[in-house]
């Protein structure tokens, strides 16, 4: 009898547990998918067929927002998709290696380039204004949170009472040796609007 | 009128249907995943099956493996701990990873006539605790088994600790506490987890000798590791020192007045990406009660060894896995009537294909034999099984896997010289959150 209860018990527990899960799971899908794919039907065919191959490999592992959101220099992006390259379980070949670093300068250079603009033509000069949509401009959040929202792993809340505008600045462009944080290739201006919003990140 | 017969056809239709073709909406990770932002696929082929970097992550203490390009440094293990991710809770446990599963069983068995039985069941509820103690090489990993096999019935089958030195390229560890056989150890086709719900019969197979290869044994493991540029060659060799097993076959976890220990070595050969080769042995000895609670009851101390290879080869652009393992057994065996001592040999084997349609949608087929060879016995018997089973991720990062499975296992037995078959069909779905 004591056994069937508890069986019971076990099954309505691990019923109530699922369907919560699931609903997060739901939630968490929603905003997953909206920050996975862009837009590229105007691209021409040849970078329409890179992306393809870009979203085929490098979702595999780590989904695309990180990818899409994140700015680098083309240097950058090679390094990158070398490191990648190495990685234990990479089916990433030499030839795909190739079209996924096509996609990603011509990307660059295009959709995050005009964002970027208009982040700055629409917040005119309210540095610390534009520096939050930076932020979320340069993919800052697929590895920092502020305020709870992000990744949560690595929070810059408070950031702003322990780090100077230098360190900040050199922080972005040149991170210590051994950091996971890649350098940022970041014009000055963004740099500057960054910091600017980095710095009202203060503790409370 | 429609007959029960194609109700059930017409139901494991729907059902594999709804498996194959059902939504791909939802989405969360587990404790690992979450720790680095990652899918399953990272590590899996398709959960639970380890690709070569769920290897590697286990072989060094629980960090991801960093890239090994040529020409650049290597990270110390040291290095991998200071570039982790913030210690949290969310991050080292899960305490959802479960299995629903339907399953219809028909068995028949000589001389008795046929059963059948169904069930709608939590197939399995686990919980896990696994990361490494910050700023330093020490990494933990435990599991709790809340439901098994559709019973409520908590265990511990890993919970150990270790320490893990050296480079990501040359990397060694030890631990110590209880560990599944799998854990750390084995390619592809000498891991026990597999795309269908069985494993192979080579690892599941319970002898008169109450001896069976999967089991978490207490002890203390140890094992070395080196990794090729890109990882384009793994080695890795592991060797534990266990309590072995009670007579009943259960693990010892305590104190017992078995006066020996087991010893189990493996070593791997991973060829990138996914192919590779490992050779398994085991030595043991274990107190085996024959006749037990009748009034001829006795014990005798029974070796038990095991040798194995197991081998996986990728083809056709990593999409087709070709899959095969051997086991030889040579126990030591004593008649229950006579006492008359003997040995209980089983050459077993098993092939297996596995076809990656898409990521995250894979089709499988195994076929197992294993001869068992009793002296004494009026002849050698065979177990045959075959299985076959589709395994569908029904969300982007492979955290929900959908499975449906149908087999046929038939043979005799090696005592009593009785035959049996049974028919399976099972439709599970697991939840990794």
């Amino acid at each position: 009898m004591r056994q069937i209860v508890l069986r019971r018990l076990a099954l309505a527990a691990s019923l109530t547990a699922l369907l919560a899960l699931g609903t997060s799971a739901v939630a968490q899908f929603g905003k997953h998918s909206a920050e996975e794919k862009i837009n590229v039907s105007s691209y021409p065919a040849n970078i329409q067929s890179n992306y393809k191959v870009f979203a085929n490999k490098c979702s595999e592992c780590h989904g695309l927002a990180s990818s899409l959101k994140q700015s680098r220099s083309p240097e950058g992006w090679t390094a990158e998709v070398r490191r990648m390259q190495a990685m234990a379980s990479s089916h990433i070949n030499d030839s795909e290696a190739g079209e996924i670093l096509k996609f990603l300068a011509y990307d660059e250079s295009h959709r995050k380039a005009a964002s970027r603009e208009a982040i700055s033509a629409n917040t005119g000069n309210a540095p610390e204004v534009a520096g939050r949509q930076m932020f979320e401009s340069y993919g800052c959040s697929s590895c920092h949170s502020v305020a709870g929202v992000g990744n949560t792993s690595s929070a810059l809340d408070g950031i702003g009472s322990k780090r100077t505008a230098e360190e900040l600045k050199r922080l972005i462009v040149s991170p210590p040796s051994g950091s996971t944080m890649p350098p940022m290739s970041v014009p000055d201006k963004d740099l500057e609007n960054l910091v600017a919003y980095l710095l009202t990140l203060k503790n409370r | 009128m429609i007959s029960r017969n194609r109700f059930v056809f017409l139901a494991c239709a729907v059902a594999s249907l709804l498996v194959i073709l059902g939504p791909r909406q939802a989405s969360a990770v587990p404790q690992y995943a979450r720790r680095y932002g990652i899918t399953c696929y990272a590590c899996h082929t398709i959960p639970p099956v380890l690709n070569q970097q769920g290897y590697m992550f286990q072989r060094l203490g629980h960090h991801l493996p960093p890239a090994l390009e040529v020409s650049k440094p290597v990270q110390r293990i040291l290095d991998l701990v200071r570039k982790e991710r913030e210690w949290t809770v969310a991050n080292n446990a899960s305490f959802a990873v479960a299995d629903f599963n339907y399953s219809a069983q028909r068995s028949t068995q000589e001389g008795q006539g046929s059963t059948s039985t169904s069930a709608i069941q939590v197939g399995s509820w686990n919980a896990y605790f696994g990361g490494w103690v910050p700023d330093t090489n020490f990494f933990y990993f435990a599991e709790m088994d809340i439901v098994a096999g559709g019973e409520t019935n908590v265990d511990l089958p890993n919970a150990h600790i270790g320490y893990v030195g050296g480079t990501a390229k040359s990397s060694w560890y030890g631990t110590v506490g209880r560990e599944h056989l799998q854990i750390a150890q084995g390619t592809r086709a000498a891991q026990v987890y597999s795309l269908l719900p069985s494993a192979p019969l080579v690892f599941e197979n319970t002898g008169p000798t109450n001896f069976v290869f999967d089991q978490s044994p207490v002890g203390i493991a140890g094992g070395y590791t080196w990794a090729s540029s890109k990882y384009k060659n793994i080695f890795g060799i592991n060797a534990k020192l266990t309590n072995g097993d009670n007579a009943d076959g259960s693990e010892i976890l305590g104190a017992s007045n078995k006066n020996s220990k087991d010893i189990w070595v493996d070593a791997d050969w991973w060829y990138a990406p996914e192919s590779g080769i490992s050779f398994v042995t085991y030595q043991g000895k274990k107190n085996q009660t024959q006749n037990s609670g009748l009034s001829n009851e006795f014990t005798y101390n029974a070796r038990i060894r095991r040798e194995g290879v197991f081998a996986n080869y990728m083809i056709g652009r990593d999409k087709v896995d070709l899959l095969g393992g051997y086991l030889h057994g040579n126990d030591d065996w004593q008649d229950p009537a006579t006492q008359t001592p003997g040995t209980y040999q089983t050459n077993g084997g098993f092939g297996e294909v596995n076809y990656y349609v898409w990521r995250g949608l894979a089709l499988a087929g195994r076929y197992d034999r294993l001869k068992q060879d009793l002296t004494g016995a009026l002849r050698p018997t065979t177990l045959e099984q075959w299985q076959v089973g589709a395994e569908r991720a029904l969300t982007p990062t492979g955290n929900i896997v959908g499975r449906i499975a149908a087999g046929n296992s038939h043979g005799v037995d090696p005592i009593a010289f009785t035959g049996s078959a049974t028919r399976t069909f099972e439709a599970d779905i697991q939840f990794s959150f």
